[in-house]
């Protein structure tokens, strides 16, 4: 009986293709929110009524919508508005939730247990309904939608920078400072805990930033989000889906979009959790 | 003999839970004289490291006081104070978690000078050099890792770094307990040779009594967050003037004993400090408890050839207490 030796699965690491090709999706994406004014065929908004719901061809690489807007120019201008709406919720959960995880978790005692308990009350929500609740009274806006959703996601970073801190605080090399009087935020949280905290925290900012893009999807797919005629993944979705029977190319436009950046965040995520590991130096 | 640092009546107090703390040094007074080596042993759990702690100002004093050359610690200004962190410097136990994994070993060893602002960036980066040099670190390794160095060169590591402050005391905490023997030998004889070169003062805190007797000068035995015994290092392996030390000398493993029946063996746990006994703290596990032992706390008094013992038998147990009894250095 033959028996062939190979790795457990779970344990191979991540081929270098997958890595590279989740670089590159992230990379084409960056130049697309740089330069969608440059690469795109046609204005976004541009209305041709004489040709409506075609299908691709050399002059719409992708087709044209109910209104016979080019669906390509749509998603280029769509990726700047649906990725700085998810940078916007992203780096509010980070601004705001950093600096009160290292906070809560070094100084500990009642800051940290006040804090925690109002941070269990933000987490009862759930993201998406705290988000539609926001823009129904403020009105829809993407804005305000997306702050909604950076306050809801908050709580996530505190909770995992509270956790890492407390265990860096405990380390000696945090006593070994204190030793010799390094304290304050200058001589010991800058240079010893923030350093040593990070790197889950990073891997964690991917996952929160694919989770938001797909916010600003459902949002936006609500009407409650990104307003038309403004393009964003979301709007395309939402108008695309309207027309499914007869295109039903277009719907998966934005929502490979969709997929593939999140895919390659989580990949890139992890990945750049790894580089960040001092052990590798 | 110039008294360096004093503990007077020092107790240090950990709250654990509502309006409930554990004393984990309780009622330690105790002179470190400049140049001596004091090695201070005890079990785990019997306040060594909380001590030594307490020596720097790390945790502070629930009752009595630290000096350093007749000023109190606690009561130091903001300036004085920082030259007191600079004098008294710690080695910590664990070689590997004392330096920061992100920090190259020559910045680790840069930072007590970067907080204390001393001198200018290259003249840091040259006593840097030297303390390196010193504890013989070889010029090759300074921008490495810790991850990338061995657990001897991690110590080293943290020697120089409590050393470019050029400080007057050295705590080591259990500096050597990670190492294996060979090591071992290594960082004692480089503790040796830097007391020498730098003129120290080291306190010693060991659970290994073969080491401590080959390092100290005076030697502290702690149980249970009080001193039960103090004398010269040589006096107390010889002549144990404490029930306690007797049986930590006699836990010794040594292959040339004839055998290990005449053994003095403890019974029980060391008690919770949490609930510790009433009267002597040892009472429960001493082959020569009486009645009274369980009642009346004993006191650190002197006995023969410089040494003090906290043992209400004492003079039964090992011989009368010496006439001039006020000679003793350690009070």
């Amino acid at each position: 009986m033959w028996t062939t030796l190979s790795k457990p699965a779970r344990t191979a690491p991540r081929t270098s293709a997958v890595i590279w090709l989740s670089y590159g999706i992230l990379a084409v994406v960056a130049v697309v929110v740089v330069l969608a004014d440059v690469l795109a065929p046609h204005a976004p908004n541009h209305q041709d009524l004489t040709s409506v719901l075609l299908g691709p061809s050399t002059e719409h690489p992708l087709g044209t919508d109910d209104l016979g807007r080019d669906v390509l120019s749509r998603l280029l201008h769509g990726t700047r508005v649906s990725i700085l709406a998810a940078l916007l919720a992203v780096g509010i959960a980070l601004v705001v939730g950093f600096p009160l995880g290292v906070l809560a978790g070094y100084v500990g005692g009642w800051p940290d247990a006040i804090l925690m308990r109002l941070l269990d009350t933000v987490m009862a929500f759930p993201a998406l309904v705290l988000a539609i609740g926001i823009t129904a009274m403020l009105g829809p806006d993407i804005t305000t939608a997306m702050v909604a959703v950076g306050v809801v996601l908050t709580p996530v970073v505190v909770r995992l920078t509270r956790a890492q801190t407390m265990a860096v605080a405990g380390q000696t090399y945090i006593e070994a400072a204190s030793s010799f009087g390094a304290r304050g935020v200058r001589r010991m949280i800058l240079p010893h805990v923030v350093p040593n905290v990070v790197q889950p925290i990073v891997a964690q900012l991917a996952v929160l930033m694919g989770f938001a893009l797909i916010a600003e999807a459902s949002l936006s797919f609500l009407q409650l989000g990104v307003q038309p005629p403004t393009a964003s993944w979301g709007t395309i979705l939402a108008r695309s889906y309207t027309f499914l029977e007869r295109a039903p190319m277009s719907i998966f436009v934005p929502g490979a979009a969709i997929a593939l950046t999140v895919f390659a965040l989580n990949i890139v995520g992890e990945e750049v959790q790894r580089l960040l590991d001092p052990r590798r130096r | 003999m110039n008294v360096l640092m004093r503990l007077d009546d020092v107790s240090v107090r950990f709250p654990v839970g509502r309006r409930r703390s554990v004393s984990a040094v309780d009622g330690v007074s105790l002179d470190i004289v400049a140049g001596q080596t004091l090695g201070l042993i005890g079990e785990s759990g019997s306040g060594k490291s909380t001590l030594a702690r307490a020596m720097l100002g790390l945790v502070p004093a629930a009752a009595g006081s630290v000096s350093w050359q007749g000023e109190e610690v606690a009561r130091m200004s903001r300036q004085r104070r920082r030259d007191f962190t600079a004098e008294v410097q710690m080695v910590f136990q664990d070689p590997h978690s004392a330096l920061d994994p992100r920090r190259r070993v020559h910045q680790s060893v840069r930072e007590p000078l970067d907080v204390l602002g001393r001198g200018a960036r290259a003249e840091r980066d040259d006593l840097v050099r030297a303390a390196l040099a010193d504890v013989g670190l070889p010029a090759h390794l300074h921008d490495r890792y810790p991850h990338q160095l061995s657990g001897g060169q991690k110590q080293r590591v943290n020697i120089a770094r409590a050393l470019v402050t050029r400080p007057r005391m050295l705590v080591c905490d259990e500096s050597v307990a990670a190492l294996d023997v060979a090591l071992q030998a290594e960082i004692l004889n480089l503790l040796g040779d830097l007391k020498d070169e730098y003129d120290l003062t080291v306190v010693f805190i060991s659970h290994d009594l073969g080491v401590v007797g080959h390092i100290a000068d005076r030697v502290a035995v702690m149980y249970l967050g009080r001193l039960v015994e103090t004398a010269a290092a040589d006096v107390l392996l010889d002549a144990p003037r404490h029930p306690y030390t007797e049986a930590l000398l006699s836990a010794r493993p040594d292959v040339h004993a004839p055998g290990a029946g005449d053994r003095i063996i403890l019974r029980g746990d060391v008690p919770s400090p949490l609930a510790p006994p009433s009267g002597c703290r040892f009472h429960p596990r001493c082959l020569h408890a009486t009645a009274a032992c369980a009642t009346e706390t004993p006191v650190l008094l002197p006995v023969a050839d410089g040494g003090t013992s906290a043992c209400l038998r004492v003079a039964e147990l090992y011989g009368p207490r010496p006439a001039d009894a006020t000679r003793s250095g350690t009070r």
